[in-house]
């Protein structure tokens, strides 16, 4: 009976899904020449954001460590882990990440990545930036990279929103200046994220409102359906405005009702499996982006949390701290790949472990520019909350590729062994990591979208070129 | 014989013309050198009139030869465009070169029959002399383009000239670095260069030097082009020029390196220099960004028409005799197009849509049907009339509008760093009193601190793009908001899409500018700064040497000046656009676009400026026309960015602004409120400087209390209300202001007395419910406590925040008397501490309100109001999402704030034995406007209970409202 009402509802609203679908399409491509057809090696991904500025040379680029002492020439300081081998020859990472080191050889590091030079550091506009591709503030809504890949690539299964953000309260200091881009900008509203601030809660969002019964959200629903067939514009011509309206509705409806809602219910899953991915609420939003990659999410953001000076955005008691910050990840980022793997849809997913930029004991900004330092560092180390990469470093950064097209094994770039521990070999910036992301993806780089009647691409002015370094086929 | 004579002889003789046109060009000159040479020798000797003298003899000789040299140039140049092939603009600049030259010739040769008849006659002097100078005119032009079509159109300009500098300057600096310029050897690619080429500044002047004469403007040798970008990727005969990425292997670069000895380009003249290539090389590497040097193949759209065009102005005549200007446009608009005109609406859907659009309410179903019952003529007008004197419910309902279009919002990036300023009370209170349109421009573009936040935009920490400095993103945002010119291409480039170039966004910028900005083109330094000035130079000057102040009342008053028409006519569009769901020209931010009617625009604009701007005279003239008081489409507005024109049929459905939605739940529900302290004391600020207008008088408010008068009481009747608002405000002092003193203060003592309930007193009997919390709890304040203890805890409405409620800000108490039955209000106020502590201290009013409602629009933006429409306003919104996502609809299915809006909606409806059938009928009057059809109440009935004895729940109330709200039927503006 009720799959009967569902159907007749639906095919009731099918003419209004076909005249809006015309709506969420994707605007017209500039008149650029149409890039070669690129076939996609990936069709989905999850992006693993390290937000605060996670250290190069404490995680996935090990330095020269000296361990604490009294005493301490903090010049001498270029990290403060020791180094581990990894599954890959001749690659090491820094310690504390152990389970990840054993399946570097699912992956690929890049060691040269470097960020743009914005002077005196907010964190903000380089999360902006790596976002979005554009430095802030710009004079129209820059769509997130998500929403870019939502909008070229649409839904995976009709049921679940493509952009899904998990992580991220949105009512901290400094969460105006992330909604800045944790939007879908000019691809409008259809293409923005769907936004989860806390895995253990994602079940209540595709659930009927707190305190409404499974049946009496059944039969609020029957009976607006009643109520806008007994109406008299319900009956009469088409409106664009009520059929666009119904088929939204219906949308949300179906989503709730949809076998894919359960992926939300982390709790579903077997304890054993909880417990390996529960690290605190990053590791549980991995757990949540496994599940959804399962039922078909497009792009997934997970974030480890922008809050101020706190997570890794280590100002003060560095070393203390990363060691938690690895804890965070090392286990469930390693479940993650593993049972992704397990899946066998390791090879479709594209998983982008990266943070705004680095960080570096001495250096604020990058190496030969004065910028307002946002920490002091003491001449001599006597305590050990001085001990640790307090300073911004633009200079060089980490970023890690797991997955769906990309070269196993691969160490790319590199940076110089002493301070400044920047970029040597291979600089890739954000516009060339995009672009091999799009690629991977099989967006061409210099696509565009006509806003305000001139062509915005999806890389800066289209430049971004993808490293076919890094893929697994050329 | 005649073989001969075309395929050899006349070529021959066609391709002589460009030596056969020195002739005419020299000896007219030479003929008005005489003549000068005579003029002025006629005046030494003090002859009477120089002017009408015969013509010098030396000038007539000239002046013969040039006569037949220019029939003999005429004919080679008629046989020579046979031959050759032009196309594009060469072959526009030679059909007038053609025409420009055989109207020479006929004016060369009238001038010398005159000459021959002057000197016969002695008269005729002064025609004959005109007639010479419009010849040296004309040979001027004809040789012009003539020029043109052989060396290039920029050849005299001083673009060109710059780029010679450029290059010049471009070649020294590399000569310096590699010693000298040498042509490249042949057959060896340059290496890629370490640095950003920009076609503008590098490539463009060396296709201009080396290419141009067989490329470029519309000449195709071998089939190639180079003047946009899409002809040199589609190459000529031999392929493709160029594959961006990778500039070693393009042809292009192949072909001027000489890789072929046999293929050299430029195959005459000088060899490209390896710099030169190099350069070339690298821009290819790097994607080969076109510049707007070139033509391209942008359709740039032309520069918008300034002035209001008064021939397009419809005025009261035989024809259109209609007093209201939109009908004298529109009756013979739909008539021409044979059209039919909508039908006209009901007085219900008249009230509800104007009620909407003007004060933003929901009227009552007892008001529409009052409206409709009453038999006055005038009705409607007079109704419009009323709603627009509703000064507050204006303001409340139009703030929405200008803060979208002023990106003013009270959250939002640039706070955090005190990089942005919001302009709320400014704003309000120019509505409030209903500021001219062009005195708002004028104090946002020359503020005063009150309304500096518009031009001081958003400043992020750090290192910004030239072109999104702040005193660009002013310029960027005045040319939107005010004049719907786009200067955000602009402002890195030349546009590509319009006329304007990057001077006129860097000439506006440098008005704000404390130094001048160096021009950036695409971040790349252009050693040149743009003289402050506004991008319609013709309206005004701005003096360079006047401090930025100065000058930016200047710019204010160029901005407002009479001949600006684009200020009229986009703020008419946007505004018609808002009550009819889309624009008169589609998008409300091009000046340069097509009007479905230019005589409406224009009509409206004229009307505006020449009723002193008053927008809401500018209101009364739309909503009062004949379309609005029209059905709307119930289809799909054409897009904004609609390449064709749209016939306007009549105006669209719209949904209701979220503002509106928001508003009309919580009074038709009389929900209690929501928002947060912040939000209460954004509002009281408003109210304040407003002087509390009804309906938001206070109950009662104190005279000052101060350390002269340390307390008052206050003993109020408020039966009947639904809430208590208890604020404390600081005077003379915005309430947003962080100079508030450390004061302790507090509602003393406040009581709260209602009937009593329990039937066992006599009626009037009053019982002490409840102590209220004081106002005050840091800062020193203690609690003063009744002895007599609270018998029933109130419900505090306010959100308590970590910041709590203390004297150092205003303070707000609000609370719920739901259930109270309570009727009078008695409270002591005054400041709580000694005399020593409260040194210095302000004075401060105490005031009691009732059921006060937080409008929506001042409140911040939650995720209930993005799921209806509201953006962030980190940019200028002119129009905001029409339609719902399906991630809004999931916000509407099963959001927080929607839902306990709603749940509390329901529970303070649930009146115990009201039978169903009234609260259903009462319901679709509240929120339809009309009675229930019997199906829609017989549904709704046996959806709230089984039967007729049972009582409604408030669950299932809840979810009536639910599916009520969501009906498209109250949803839309119809």
């Amino acid at each position: 009976m009720e799959a009967l009402t569902r159907r007749k509802f639906l095919a009731e609203l099918s003419a209004a899904a076909l005249a809006a679908s015309t709506l969420g399409a994707p605007r017209t491509a500039w008149c650029g020449e149409k890039a070669a057809e690129i076939k996609p090696a990936a069709d989905r991904v999850i992006l693993l954001w390290m937000s605060g500025g996670m250290a190069h040379t404490e995680t996935f680029d090990p330095k020269r460590h000296v361990d604490f002492e009294k005493d301490l020439d903090p010049d001498r300081v270029l990290a403060t882990f020791p180094s581990i081998p990894t599954a890959v020859d001749g690659l090491r990472i820094s310690s504390g990440l152990e389970r990840l080191a054993s399946v570097m050889d699912r992956g690929a590091v890049i060691r040269s990545y470097r960020a743009a030079d914005l002077g005196f550091i907010l964190h903000t506009r380089h999360q902006y930036h790596w976002h979005t591709g554009y430095v802030p503030p710009q004079t129209i809504a820059m769509p997130h990279i998500g929403a870019i890949i939502a909008n070229m690539r649409g839904q995976i299964n009709p049921d679940v929103p493509a952009f899904i953000h998990i992580g991220q309260r949105l009512e901290l200091p400094g969460s105006e200046e992330i909604k800045a881009y944790l939007t879908a900008g000019y691809l409008g509203a259809e293409h923005g994220p769907f936004v989860i601030p806390d895995a253990i809660e994602a079940r209540r969002y595709v659930s009927p409102p707190a305190g409404v019964s499974p049946a009496r959200f059944e039969d609020r629903n029957k009976f607006f359906r009643r109520l806008v067939e007994a109406s008299e514009s319900g009956r009469t011509a088409s409106s664009f405005h009520q059929e666009s309206m119904l088929r939204s509705l219906d949308g949300s409806y179906r989503l709730l009702h949809s076998p894919a809602a359960r992926a939300f219910d982390i709790t579903d899953e077997p304890p054993h499996i909880y417990e390996e991915y529960d690290t605190g609420r990053f590791g549980l939003g991995c757990l949540l982006a496994r599940r959804l990659c399962e039922v078909g999410a497009r792009f997934i953001e997970v974030t480890s949390e922008w809050v101020q000076f706190d997570n890794w955005d280590t100002h003060n008691n560095g070393h203390t701290r990363t060691i938690e910050m690895k804890r965070w990840i090392d286990r469930p980022v390693t479940r993650l790949i593993l049972d992704l793997e397990e899946r066998g849809l390791l090879d479709r997913t594209l998983i982008i472990l990266a943070s705004e930029f680095s960080r570096d004991l001495m250096i604020e900004g990058r190496a030969g520019v004065e910028v307002k330092a946002q920490a002091r560092v003491p001449e001599r180390i006597n305590e050990m909350r001085h001990y640790g990469l307090h300073k911004h470093f633009t200079g060089a950064g980490s970023a890690v590729l797991f997955g769906g097209g990309v070269k196993r094994g691969l160490v790319y770039g590199s940076t110089s062994d002493e301070r400044p521990c920047e970029v040597v070999t291979d600089e890739i910036r954000i516009e060339d990591l995009h672009a091999s992301i799009f690629h991977l993806l099989g967006i061409p780089p210099d696509h565009s979208f006509e806003v305000e009647k001139r062509p915005i691409y999806v890389t800066r002015d289209g430049v971004g070129k993808a490293r076919s370094q890094l893929f697994a086929s050329a | 014989m005649s073989d001969v004579l075309f395929q050899y002889l006349l070529p021959f003789v066609a391709r002589l013309h460009p030596i056969f046109v020195h002739f005419p060009i020299a000896l007219v000159f030479a003929a008005v050198v005489a003549e000068v040479l005579a003029f002025r020798r006629a005046r030494l000797e003090s002859r009477t009139s120089p002017f009408s003298a015969t013509p010098d003899p030396v000038a007539f000789f000239c002046l013969s030869f040039a006569a037949l040299s220019c029939v003999v140039a005429g004919s080679s140049g008629w046989l020579l465009a046979g031959i050759e092939e032009f196309h594009g603009d060469a072959a526009e600049t030679l059909f007038i070169h053609r025409w420009g030259g055989v109207t020479l010739t006929s004016f060369v040769l009238l001038c010398w029959l005159c000459a021959r008849w002057t000197s016969r006659r002695h008269s005729g002097g002064k025609i004959y002399r005109a007639l010479l100078a419009v010849c040296m005119l004309v040979t001027g032009l004809v040789g012009h383009t003539g020029g043109t079509l052989v060396h290039g159109d920029d050849l005299f300009s001083f673009a060109a000239l710059d780029r010679e500098d450029a290059r010049a300057s471009l070649a020294d600096r590399e000569s310096s670095a590699a010693g000298t310029i040498e042509a490249a050897p042949d057959g060896v690619v340059p290496a890629a260069l370490n640095q950003k080429v920009d076609y503008d500044t590098h490539i463009h002047p060396i296709i201009q030097n080396s290419c141009a004469k067989c490329h470029l403007g519309g000449k195709a040798k071998g089939g190639f082009r180079m003047d946009t970008r899409d002809e040199l990727l589609r190459g000529g005969e031999t392929g493709a020029a160029i594959s961006p990425g990778n500039g070693a292997k393009s042809h292009l670069v192949e072909l001027v390196s000489g890789l072929d000895p046999d293929k050299i380009m430029p195959n005459k003249g000088r060899r490209l220099t390896t710099q030169e290539i190099a350069l070339i090389r690298t821009w290819v590497d790097q994607g080969a960004i076109w510049g707007t040097s070139a033509t391209d193949a942008y359709q740039r759209s032309e520069k918008p028409v300034l002035g209001l065009n008064r021939s397009h102005v419809i005025e009261v005549s035989a024809e259109t005799p209609q007093t209201n200007p939109v009908d004298r446009v529109l009756a013979p608009y739909f008539r021409k197009n044979a059209l039919e005109l909508p039908k006209l609406i009901d007085d219900r859907t008249f009230m509800r849509r104007v009620s909407l659009d003007l004060v933003g309410h929901y009227p009552s179903f007892e008001q529409i049907e009052e409206f409709v019952a009453s038999s006055e003529p005038d009705k409607r007008v007079t109704l419009v009339r009323d709603l627009l004197a509703r000064d507050l419910d204006y303001a409340i309902n139009w703030i929405s509008f200008w803060n979208d279009l002023l990106r003013n919002d009270y959250t939002g990036a640039g706070y955090v760093d005190r990089g942005r300023k919001d302009i709320t009370s400014w704003l309000f209170s120019a509505l409030l009193q209903n500021y001219s349109y062009t005195r708002m421009v004028k104090e946002l573009v020359n503020p005063s601190e009150a309304s500096s936040g518009f031009v001081k935009g958003i400043v992020w920490r750090g290192a910004v793009n030239p072109n999104e400095r702040p005193e660009m993103q002013a310029a960027q945002n005045i040319a939107q908001a005010f004049m719907a010119v786009n200067l955000k291409c602009t402002s890195c480039h030349d546009s590509f899409v319009d006329q304007w170039k990057l001077d006129d966004a860097y000439g506006m910028a440098n008005i704000f500018a404390k130094e001048p900005i160096e021009s950036h083109r695409c971040d790349v330094p252009t050693g040149q700064t743009a003289q402050p000035k506004f991008f319609f130079p013709e309206l005004g000057k701005i003096d360079e040497t006047l401090p930025r102040e100065k000058r930016m009342q200047q710019l204010a008053s160029v901005l407002t000046s009479k001949d600006n028409g684009l200020l009229p006519k986009a703020i008419t569009n946007r505004i018609w656009a808002q009550l009819m769901g889309a624009g008169i020209v589609a998008s409300l931010d091009d000046a340069s676009g097509t009007a479905w009617s230019p005589e409406l625009l224009e009509t409206l604009a004229f009307e505006l400026q020449s009723n002193d701007f008053d927008l809401k005279h500018l209101l009364t003239v739309i909503v009062t026309s004949s379309i609005y008081q029209r059905e709307f489409l119930n289809e799909s507005p054409p897009p904004s960015d609609a390449k064709n024109v749209t016939v306007f049929k009549g105006g669209f459905e719209r949904r209701m602004k979220s503002e509106q939605f928001e508003d009309t739940l919580r009074e038709v529900f009389a929900a209690p409120e929501s928002g947060t302290k912040k939000e209460w004391i954004r509002w009281l600020s408003l109210l304040n400087d407003a002087k509390f207008p009804a309906p938001y008088t206070p109950k009662a408010h104190t005279t000052a209390i101060s350390s002269a008068a340390p307390s008052a009481t206050i003993d109020i009747d408020i039966t009947g209300a639904k809430t208590l608002w208890l604020v404390a405000v600081p005077e003379g002092i915005p309430l947003l202001s962080r100079r508030i003193p450390k004061t302790p203060l507090l509602w003393r003592a406040p009581t709260l007395l209602s009937a009593s309930g329990s039937g066992k007193g006599k009626p009037g009997d009053t019982t002490l419910l409840s102590r209220l919390q004081p106002l005050a709890v840091g800062d020193g304040a203690t609690l003063v406590l009744d002895p007599t203890a609270p018998k029933k805890e109130l419900t505090f409405l306010g959100k308590p925040e970590s910041e709590a409620i203390a004297a150092r800000s205003p303070s707000v108490l609000a609370y719920s008397l739901k259930g109270l039955n309570a009727k009078r209000f008695q409270a002591e106020v005054g400041f709580q501490a000694t005399a020593d502590s409260i040194k210095g201290a302000r004075s401060f009013r105490f005031l009691v309100f009732t059921d006060l409602s937080l409008p929506a629009s001042i409140q911040d933006r939650s995720s209930f109001a993005t799921a209806l429409g509201r953006l962030a306003r980190d940019n200028i919104v002119s129009e905001r999402p029409s339609t719902l996502t399906t991630l809004d609809a999931l916000e509407l299915t099963n959001g927080e704030e929607f839902h306990a809006l709603l749940k509390q909606a329901a529970l303070s409806m649930v009146v115990p034995g009201k039978p169903a059938s009234n609260i259903v009928d009462d319901l679709w009057k509240a929120l339809l406007l009309r009675e229930p059809t019997p199906e829609e109440a017989t549904q709704a009935k046996a959806f709230l209970v089984a039967n007729s004895t049972q009582s409604v729940q408030p669950a299932k109330l809840e979810d009536l409202l639910w599916s009520m709200v969501l009906l498209p039927e109250f949803q839309l503006v119809r």
